[in-house]
């Protein structure tokens, strides 16, 4: 198996396009499960938009100076297409009004779902920096680079994210300490 | 609770599963191939509306009028508004030109 940097020069040099399929196969699981985490669980938008990072990807590989992850900067376009996408439809990703119901001793799918719809309660830039952090463990530098903001924003999204999954998860708390 | 949030993360973490990429490779290998034949027309439609232009000038100019006439019917339903606008403004462009020339004679 060629490694990551030399599939990514093959795409870049050579434009072959069953290396920019492998670096797809390497890191559609993990993009499409972020990107459904920060769509509410939709899994026809997340996978429209993880598909538009990669055509986006494969259009600008020459650009990637290979000087952060492959994945930091596959997450900076990813990031880019759902700030997008929640910009022209507004109306779709607002935060929802009844509280989630996230429920305990349930396998895996069901958690992933409650909590995307939890997150719903964040603003985008909040989710983001949330699922990036916690989820993803980036670096907060990281995560400021692929969100192309500075550090402190960065903290203060993943603060004011926690203080409103805080509320948005009581109930999921109380149940848990009982 | 910050722990307890860390927790739930943490137990999201653990349970993703790989997301099968069959398919999803599929529907991004149709859509660069989709991509790749539009922009391919979108190359061809500047080569035919150059074409058009000069095969046009000449045919205008060695049948003043009726040129046009035969030449564009067959362009116009092929192109977009852009490129419509690029094909009225070089035959608008040539035209004027022309007028002048007989004006000047």
């Amino acid at each position: 198996m060629p490694s990551e940097i030399e599939l990514i020069k093959r795409c870049v040099h050579q434009g072959d396009v069953r290396a920019f399929e492998l670096l797809v196969e390497q890191h559609q699981s993990q993009l499409r499960f972020s990107l459904r985490q920060l769509t509410g669980w939709d899994e026809a938008l997340a996978d429209d938009l993880a598909q538009n990072t990669f055509i986006k990807a494969y259009r600008s590989i020459g650009r990637f100076r290979m000087d952060s992850k492959f994945s930091t900067w596959l997450y900076r376009i990813a990031y880019n297409e759902f700030v997008s996408h929640c910009r022209k439809n507004a109306h779709t990703l607002v935060a929802e009004e009844e509280a989630p119901e996230l429920r305990v001793n349930e396998t895996g799918a069901d958690l992933h779902r409650d909590l995307a719809k939890a997150m719903g309660y964040l603003s985008p830039e909040q989710r983001t920096a949330l699922h990036l952090s916690l989820h993803r463990q980036y670096t907060q530098e990281e995560i400021a680079e692929i969100m192309e903001c500075p550090l402190g924003t960065v903290k203060s999204h993943i603060l004011r994210g926690r203080e409103k999954l805080k509320t948005a998860l009581a109930d999921w708390r109380e149940e848990m300490v009982l | 609770m910050k722990n307890q949030i860390e927790d739930i993360f943490a137990q999201a973490r653990q349970t993703e599963s790989e997301l099968p990429a069959d398919a999803f490779l599929m529907q991004v290998r149709s859509e660069l191939l989709r991509q790749s034949v539009k922009q391919s027309k979108q190359n061809f439609d500047w080569i035919l509306v150059l074409a058009a232009v000069l095969a046009s000038s000449v045919v205008f100019f060695l049948t003043p009028l009726y040129g046009w006439l035969l030449a564009l019917p067959a362009v116009l339903p092929t192109i977009g508004n852009l490129q419509l606008v690029i094909l009225a403004t070089a035959l608008a462009t040539i035209s004027f030109f022309v007028f002048f020339d007989w004006e000047f004679e």
